[in-house]
């Protein structure tokens, strides 16, 4: 008996506690957790922006510092025939062109020490 | 249309008042009934009978608040036709005609003494719910007002349906300490 009549009494609010409590905190809600979503697409759109705006300004701007890696190859043109290192396919040391006058028998130049006193 | 207007009808005996009511706030009477009784059928019957009832007492009646009064109306109905329901259901439970017969022996209090009482609690209960945060007064009222059930509570308030347990576990303690505090006995 005591829950009904509890119940009964529950039935007897006030009229403004009832329809507050079927219409403002839904849309306090609903407002709380629109501004919620707002707030997070605002956050993502200035990440993007962030990330956007210096590469739009990388490439806009003529002093923006630029990619080594990105360089173009640079051509001379000499008018000559292509040169360049030339390797060897010599396989021991003694095969290589050696143009030195000396040679390990010539006899090696001594200083008496009794000359520089 | 506003309720000034739809009031206005009620007052001037058009039949279109009804018809009105029933457009704007049709489903939110059927949301209370469906609620308290679960059958279609009873609900349709209750939110119409609310109509009929309204008909009846404006005028001399203009309620401040016809969303709340229509609501009010549709949920005595549906409890009133719950009980009598139950009733029926218990009409072969030999030891509920027992309790039935036990009770006219019990002297009934006035209804002069009944509606002072009634409105000490009433009273009480609008202080309490007034002291309430808003989310949990909501919780409560959907709940006991409205016969919400917990995981329509939760979705409509986009909460988990444990916090709306504890939050109406709490509300009931102190729903009970608060009525203790201020000598409500019920």
């Amino acid at each position: 008996m005591k829950p009904e009549r509890l119940l009964d009494y529950i039935g007897q609010i006030d009229d403004n506690i009832i329809v507050d409590a079927d219409v403002q905190l839904t849309t306090t809600k609903l407002n709380r957790r629109t501004w919620v979503r707002w707030a997070s697409l605002g956050a993502v759109v200035a990440a993007c922006l962030l990330i956007v705006i210096p590469l739009w300004l990388q490439q806009t701007q003529p002093n923006s510092p630029i990619d080594p890696f990105e360089l173009p190859n640079s051509t001379v043109n000499t008018g000559q025939e292509p040169s360049g290192f030339a390797g060897t396919s010599d396989h021991n040391v003694s095969e290589l062109p050696d143009s030195n006058p000396e040679t390990e028998d010539d006899p090696v130049p001594t200083t008496d020490p009794s000359d520089l006193l | 249309m506003d309720d000034d207007m739809l009031l206005a009808l009620y007052w001037g005996r058009s039949e279109s008042a009804i018809r009105e009511t029933d457009k704007k706030y049709g489903g939110y009477c059927f949301s209370i009934a469906i609620n308290i009784l679960q059958s279609h059928e009873d609900a349709e019957e209750c939110v119409n009978d609310t109509y009929r009832i309204a008909w009846d007492t404006i005028p001399p009646q203009r309620p401040a608040n016809f969303r709340a009064y229509l609501g009010k109306i549709t949920r005595n109905l549906s409890l009133n036709k719950y009980k009598e329901q139950r009733r029926k259901k218990r009409g072969g439970d030999n030891m509920a005609l027992i309790y039935s017969e036990l009770e006219e022996c019990i002297p009934s209090t006035s209804n002069v003494e009944k509606e002072y009482e009634a409105s000490l609690v009433i009273g009480a209960i609008n202080s309490f719910l007034l002291s309430l945060d808003s989310e949990s007064r909501i919780v409560f009222v959907r709940r006991y007002w409205y016969a919400d059930s917990i995981q329509a509570i939760a979705t409509r308030l986009q909460m988990s349906e444990s916090k709306v347990k504890s939050m109406l576990f709490r509300t009931r303690n102190k729903l009970r300490a608060y009525l203790q505090k201020e000598g409500v006995s019920i």
